[in-house]
């Protein structure tokens, strides 16, 4: 064996712990096309080195027609399949798609840079010295740095998820603190003062455990226990009692309380539940249900109601989602990898929530 | 129209800075090369690809910023898509280059592959660049004027435009033909090497009044903007 070919492979074994980064995710669960694109890419580099390797070891001419060059060319089209392959990668965007033109988002050039650069400086570094293979060496360069400019975007992009859940949660309480909804019940105690001193007691410490709750879920990070929001609903119906004259009943089937979920995410479906549903009957027969149920990994939450739905709505109103539900799916989504449905029935509508039991995808899971 | 977003045109304008210091660096590798001890064929072919590179990731980089810019002129969208075409032909062409090297090295003789490659592929590359940056120029000149007529600017002005653009056009025709004349007769004379050195010269004028058309837009705007 030569030294330059010595050199060569020595150098090409020094690659392949850098692949090692790129290759982590496979052994993960959760991972994003773009990771996985480039951890492909690092396996086709992978199995393209070990065949360079072996053709250094073995000391195969290439030039030769035979064995030597059939593993050359084997090796050659594999490294440019890897080559593509991180291509596509530094072109995938966040929703897994590649596209070129028509981006939603710039195309990365610092990224492109990390992908090319390393491969033509070695390949550089090649022409002025052809005994030394250098380009399987820069090409392991390039993927680890794909890799890392792809966590640090991934980095960025957690930052700029959160900025924006701040602002949903900020819209959440704008829509939760209703103008109306606090004069009526403003006005409602205001009656009860006159007739029943008492009960305007426990109507304003309701208001104000109303008032405290939703003010929480402005600043909880994190998921809220289950019994922590359904006290929050119970003040709330409590104060709906108080404040409308017409009878509606709310009834509970908890199955499961032990779960964890977004703050205010069952409330407004309740609120909804109970406002557009229950009391659009005018007979008094309104009633909403609320049931959470244990369904393999799942919990399900369901609110139902059996307002009128009117038999002439288009399939485009059926499935229109007013923005404080947008919001609740959004969160959950983001927060749990929840899912939020809808269906309109002319007996009623039926929203259900769908939560894996183990509550329980971080935020920076969903975007590793 | 956005068009009030002076800052997207003074990042467009500071990418065409950057490109035109990057296509400074040609003419002085090159005459570098020819006075020096250096041979010319030895190390052309790595510097026209790391040159080709770098050129590539900043079009991109402008691509990027004309895309923000759309909202102001639907030209500035058909500029970036005919640059990103561009881009595509340069990485081709430089996905072959370094798969020459690697070949080469290998082999150490590829006489076929590499004949095809040098006059039948180098030709067709050559024009296609030059063709779709001449595409992609027309559309950005024609947004600048857009942007300028919004601002209620002398329309008189853009003469200077067409006056890049046509700067544009001949300097594409020179360099893409004397190129050509290179590759395919070797044997160089320093007439030739003059010859380039004007079409270089040329690519670089325009490249500035380009640079200078950017700038005046970000001015416009800012001054409206105020």
């Amino acid at each position: 064996m030569s030294a330059a070919n010595a050199v060569s492979i020595t150098l090409m074994i020094a690659g392949i712990p850098m692949l090692i980064p790129a290759l982590m995710p496979l052994f993960r669960k959760q991972y994003d096309r773009r990771v996985f694109l480039i951890a492909a890419s690092a396996v086709l580099h992978l199995v393209a080195t070990l065949y360079a390797i072996s053709i250094g070891i073995s000391a195969c001419n290439p030039d030769a027609t035979g064995i030597g060059w059939l593993m050359f060319m084997l090796s050659f089209l594999i490294g440019l399949c890897a080559g593509v392959t991180l291509l596509c990668a530094a072109f995938c965007e966040s929703d897994g798609k590649i596209r070129f033109g028509n981006r939603k988002t710039p195309i990365p050039v610092l990224m492109l840079g990390c992908v090319i650069l390393p491969v033509l400086l070695a390949s550089i570094g090649q022409h002025f010295y052809p005994e030394i293979n250098l380009v399987q060496y820069g090409f392991s360069l390039s993927i680890l740095l794909t890799y890392l400019c792809f966590r640090r975007e991934a980095g960025v992009q957690i930052e700029t998820k959160a900025a924006d859940l701040e602002l949903r949660q900020a819209k959440l309480l704008t829509e939760q603190i209703q103008p109306h909804f606090i004069f009526n019940v403003l006005m409602s105690i205001q009656n009860l003062c006159y007739q029943d001193a008492d009960a305007a007691a426990d109507c304003i410490a309701q208001f104000a455990g109303y008032l405290r709750g939703n003010m929480a879920a402005l600043t909880a990070d994190n998921l809220i226990p289950f019994e922590a929001e359904l006290e929050h609903i119970r003040t709330y119906e409590a104060l709906e009692h108080a404040c409308t004259d017409q009878p509606f009943v709310l009834e509970y089937e908890i199955a499961a309380d032990d779960f964890e979920i977004p703050a205010l995410t069952v409330q407004p479906i309740v609120e909804n539940a109970i406002k557009h549903g229950a009391l659009s009957r005018r007979d008094g027969a309104g009633k909403a249900l609320l049931k959470t149920e244990r369904i393999g990994q799942c919990i399900k939450i369901t609110v139902s109601d059996n307002g009128n739905v009117s038999e002439n709505l288009t399939a485009q109103q059926k499935t229109h989602q007013s923005i404080g539900l947008k919001n609740v799916e959004n969160r959950l989504a983001v927060q749990c990898g929840g899912t939020l449905n809808i269906s309109l029935n002319p007996d009623g509508a039926k929203v259900t929530i769908l939560i894996p039991e183990k509550g329980a995808i971080s935020r920076a899971d969903n975007y590793r | 129209m956005n068009i009030l977003r002076s800052s997207v045109f003074r990042s467009i304008c500071r990418v065409e800075t950057m490109i035109l210091i990057l296509m400074l660096m040609m003419p002085v590798v090159i005459v570098f090369m020819l006075i020096g001890s250096y041979s010319i064929l030895h190390f052309l072919l790595p510097s026209a690809a790391i040159f080709t590179t770098l050129r590539m990731l900043m079009v991109i980089s402008l691509a990027n910023h004309l895309a923000e810019a759309s909202a102001a002129s639907p030209y500035f969208n058909e500029s970036k898509n005919w640059f990103l075409m561009q881009c595509v032909i340069e990485a081709v062409a430089l996905m072959l280059n370094v798969s020459m090297i690697v070949l080469k090295n290998t082999f150490m003789r590829i006489p076929h592959t590499r004949y095809f490659l040098m006059i039948g592929g180098y030709l067709v590359y050559l024009v296609a660049q030059q063709l779709f940056t001449c595409f992609a120029k027309d559309r950005l000149l024609r947004g600048f004027c857009a942007v300028w007529y919004f601002c209620g600017d002398d329309p008189v002005q853009g003469k200077g435009v067409r006056v890049t653009f046509l700067l544009q056009i001949m300097s594409s025709i020179l360099y893409a033909a004397l190129v050509a004349f290179i590759t395919l007769f070797p044997s160089l004379t320093m007439i030739a090497y003059g010859l380039v050195g004007a079409a270089v010269f040329m690519l670089l004028l325009v490249q500035f009044r380009i640079t200078m058309h950017a700038r005046k837009t970000a001015l416009l705007l800012a001054a409206l903007s105020e």
